[in-house]
């Protein structure tokens, strides 16, 4: 290799490690999602004994559930009910995974199954010390509700609904759309959420762990033409 | 080192965040359908909101929608308090579609703000979100909903609708405008999202709707006869290019032709005794504000004013009995002549159309009728139209003795006889004699010397032809006194008038003889020409030089001008009705109140074959007993 390639390499490296620890940095302040752990990267990650199977060395177990996801006569992308088959038999890189491993708090029912058990704080969306979606989730038993929630896990396709900016609209303004296990471009809850940023006073970010600013909505209408 | 060099890394990281800032800074193009546009709307509620309701949030969708904890039930992401409200609904005695139940539909989500019991800032994900200012009074719609387009209500064919609403699935003829699960809800007019689709209205409407547009994508004009709304799209009320202001109660577009259907229909908050229909105000009041003169340019002819002649139907003063689902003939009780008893405002035009009479003129297209065999909808032929209140009704005012609203009423010989005396229809089908209102001119010019080949106008000009076979119409004898297609002044038609009788020109009746019928009597002392007593039989009867000359009847001269008898002791204009061929020919059928039996009790005229024939009775105090001629 010569040597101005390998600088170039080695730039590239450095640049990717940079950007990294700056995404993921305001968890060391984060009173939220870096304060579950006893680090607070190991809030959710651990460098040994993660949940097998389960992708980004998740330190949460996944229980074996159904999530029923939110639907409406007006859409124009239908959603998929999201499975969980179980610890173990998650498949690395399926889009679903990315609702999945925030749901295993979030559901209200497995975060209390943690050990330690995980107490909400959040109110903005629900009731402090419960799931984050409230009341519509039924914790007790077997099915999982989403339907009170923005929908996930659909394709965010324009040409099925004209009321969509493009893929690469959305995506430049900041947010993300996740494909893979023959899926693309699909909505989850990283797509408006960055669990790396709590701001505004933890850290980087906007509040809410949401990707950018929603004052005038402008988070709600990045996607909403 | 406050002016160190920066690293690579520095420097890269510098040139990715200034894309970033590039890619952040590319400029939003709305779609079609631009929910961005809310955030320029009075449905932003947030701080950042420029109509008259804001608040201290930053976020705008909160208001209505929530990305967790909505209303599970209600979509999209519903996350305003619903009310919980019983509405009053539309109804109308035309409107078939049942009660909506907007408390149940989609519409509700609107009212949860618009009905005005819910505060605006209450959201189900957040609680009460504190706001300040208030809505502008029309956008509060209230509870009741009585006055307002129905919503939460499926299409019931009326054959004024259109068919694609009852296709499968349905829809309207307007991809602009939608049903909601099948039912016209507030969103099928309404984009909550974009309040200026219609720059004029704003409103948040779904589309323009000059011309009408919204409105027809579900009423439709293309359907047949007898659909109200037929020939609309030629209508005046569809085309003309007259302006009129944009204040309330003439539409917002300024002219008739882009008000349309906004020209006399309002979809909220008309006054309550104008909700049928959804009118500006009630009966002639919807066609005051632009049928009296002013208010349009250019100006409309005055015929509001018609009604305040000495001679005018009830239009003005009769109030409260015209139903559009009425009953269409005959009218018995509760007579009546509002506008739209005589007028489709839809198909009606001012100009279209050539006179070809019985046929109805432009003005009259659309509007219902009746032959004596039923309803006709619409009426082909002028007469029908007057056959509903003047054919085959019982409660026709002629009929009670001394009934004189419009002069005195003469009873005529064969009233005796006659079934229904007054009966229009029953004389214009006479077999003995009549006027050529509902059967063709049948007489030569050799038996009736006086007709003209033209009728005469206001001015002395020629006028329509009066040839074989043609027709006259009921307008032709009864208009305004000024009627514009005589080139007079005014409006047409027999709104009103100043002779009376609703003639169009001078008809004297002699008073009644002071001794009683028979007895001598000051008469109507002629006055010859178009203005003159005979006025309006003088428009088609060369009075001068054919009635005077004695041309048919040679005692002519002796009675009108040497007697001073008026043409009407004699003769009964409209036809005969209970009279034969050896008694009534040519329209002879005596004025009672003018004209004795003889000494001997007899009271007659006998036909004697062309321009000859005997008369028994007494006239100012003469005796024919009888009197050849």
């Amino acid at each position: 290799m010569r040597l101005r390639n390998l600088v170039i390499l080695i730039a590239l490296i450095a640049l990717v490690a940079v950007g990294a620890y700056a995404q993921k940095a305001g968890l060391a302040t984060d009173t939220q999602h870096g304060a579950v752990g006893t680090t607070p990267c190991g809030s959710c990650h651990t460098p040994h004994g993660g949940t097998n199977g389960v992708s980004l060395l998740w330190v949460h177990s996944i229980g074996t559930s159904t999530y029923t996801t939110y639907t409406s006569s007006t859409m124009g992308n239908p959603t998929t009910n999201i499975t969980s088959p179980g610890n173990g038999n998650l498949t690395a890189g399926a889009p679903v995974n990315n609702t999945l491993l925030c749901v295993s708090c979030h559901d209200g029912a497995l975060a209390a199954a943690q050990t330690p058990a995980i107490t909400l704080k959040t109110a903005t969306y629900g009731t402090a010390g419960s799931a984050i979606s409230g009341t519509a989730i039924d914790v007790a038993g077997g099915t999982k509700t989403l339907t009170d929630d923005h929908p996930v896990n659909m394709s965010h396709n324009p040409t099925n609904d004209a009321g969509l900016d493009t893929v690469a609209n959305v995506t430049a303004a900041g947010l993300v759309l996740y494909s893979g296990g023959g899926s693309t471009n699909t909505v989850q809850c990283g797509s408006c959420h960055d669990p790396h940023k709590q701001g505004p006073q933890g850290g980087p970010g906007v509040g809410n762990y949401l990707r950018k600013t929603n004052a005038a909505s402008a988070l709600c209408l990045t996607c909403h033409l | 080192m406050p002016f160190s060099t920066p690293t690579r890394v520095q420097r890269r990281a510098t040139m990715w965040a200034v894309i970033v800032v590039l890619f952040l800074a590319i400029p939003v193009v709305a779609g079609p359908d631009s929910t961005r546009a809310v955030i320029a709307s009075k449905h932003n509620l947030s701080v950042s909101g420029p109509g008259p309701v804001t608040s201290s949030k930053t976020d705008a969708c909160i208001f209505c929608h929530t990305p967790h904890t909505s209303d599970v039930n209600t979509k999209p992401l519903w996350n305003h308090a619903l009310p919980n409200q019983p509405y009053n609904t539309y109804t109308s005695s035309t409107y078939n579609a049942g009660a909506g139940t907007p408390a149940s539909g989609s519409s509700k989500q609107c009212l949860s703000c618009h009905d005005g019991t819910v505060a605006l800032g209450l959201t189900i994900s957040e609680g009460l979100i504190p706001t300040s200012g208030s809505m502008g009074a029309p956008a509060v719609l209230g509870t009741d909903l009585t006055n307002d387009h129905p919503v939460a209500v499926q299409p019931v064919d009326d054959g004024q609708l259109h068919l694609n609403l009852f296709q499968s699935p349905p829809s309207t003829g307007d991809p602009s405008v939608n049903l909601v699960l099948g039912k016209i809800e507030c969103t099928s007019c309404h984009n909550p999202h974009e309040p200026a689709r219609d720059a004029v209205v704003q409103k948040f409407l779904v589309r323009s709707n000059s011309g009408g547009t919204i409105c027809l994508a579900c009423h439709s004009p293309s359907r047949p006869q007898p659909n109200m709304l037929n020939g609309w799209a030629t209508g005046s009320h569809s085309t003309a290019t007259n302006t009129v202001p944009t204040t309330a109660s003439f539409g917002p577009y300024g002219a008739v032709n882009t008000n349309a259907c906004g020209n006399c229909h309002k979809q909220h908050g008309m006054a309550a005794g104008a909700a049928q229909r959804l009118l500006y105000a009630v009966e002639e009041a919807t066609c005051s504000p632009c049928h009296s003169g002013a208010n349009v340019t250019p100006a409309l002819r005055n015929v509001l004013g018609e009604f305040a002649k000495a001679y005018s139907h009830p239009t003005t003063t009769v109030a409260g009995s015209h139903d559009a689902a009425e009953s269409v003939a005959p009218v018995n009780a509760n007579r009546h002549a509002e506008c739209v008893d005589c007028h489709n405002p839809h198909p009606a035009s001012s100009t279209g159309g050539a006179a070809n009479p019985p046929g109805v003129e432009s003005p009259l297209l659309g509007i219902s009728g009746y032959n004596g065999a039923g309803a006709l909808r619409p009426a082909s032929n002028e007469y029908e139209v007057c056959f509903k209140c003047h054919a085959d009704s019982t409660n026709k005012p002629q009929s009670t003795a001394g009934y004189s609203a419009y002069g005195r009423t003469p009873v005529r010989v064969t009233n005796a006889t006659a079934v229904d005396p007054y009966n229009l229809r029953l004389k214009f089908a006479s077999g003995v004699a009549r006027h050529n209102v509902s059967n063709p001119r049948q007489r030569t010019a050799v038996q009736m010397p006086s007709l003209r080949a033209n009728m005469l106008n206001l001015d002395g000009s020629a006028g329509r032809s009066l040839a074989a076979g043609t027709y006259i119409y009921c307008t032709d004898c009864h208009s305004n006194n000024q009627a514009r297609k005589s080139n007079g002044t005014g409006p047409n038609g027999p709104h009103g008038s100043t002779w009376n009788h609703l003639l169009e020109r001078r008809y004297d009746l002699e008073p009644l003889p002071p001794g009683g019928p028979g007895g001598s009597s000051t008469g109507v002392p002629f006055v010859t020409g178009i203005s003159g007593t005979a006025g309006v039989c003088y428009k088609c009867h060369d009075i001068d030089t054919s009635i005077l000359l004695n041309q048919s009847f040679k005692e002519h001269d002796t009675h009108v001008r040497g007697a001073d008898i008026s043409c009407s002791s004699c003769h009964d204009p409209h036809g005969i009705h209970g009279g034969t061929s050896a008694n009534n020919s040519n329209l002879i059928n005596f004025d009672v109140a003018i004209v004795a039996p003889t000494s001997g009790g007899v009271l007659r005229f006998n036909d004697q074959g062309n321009f000859t024939g005997r008369c028994y009775l007494r006239c100012h105090g003469k005796d024919h007993n009888p009197l050849f001629y």
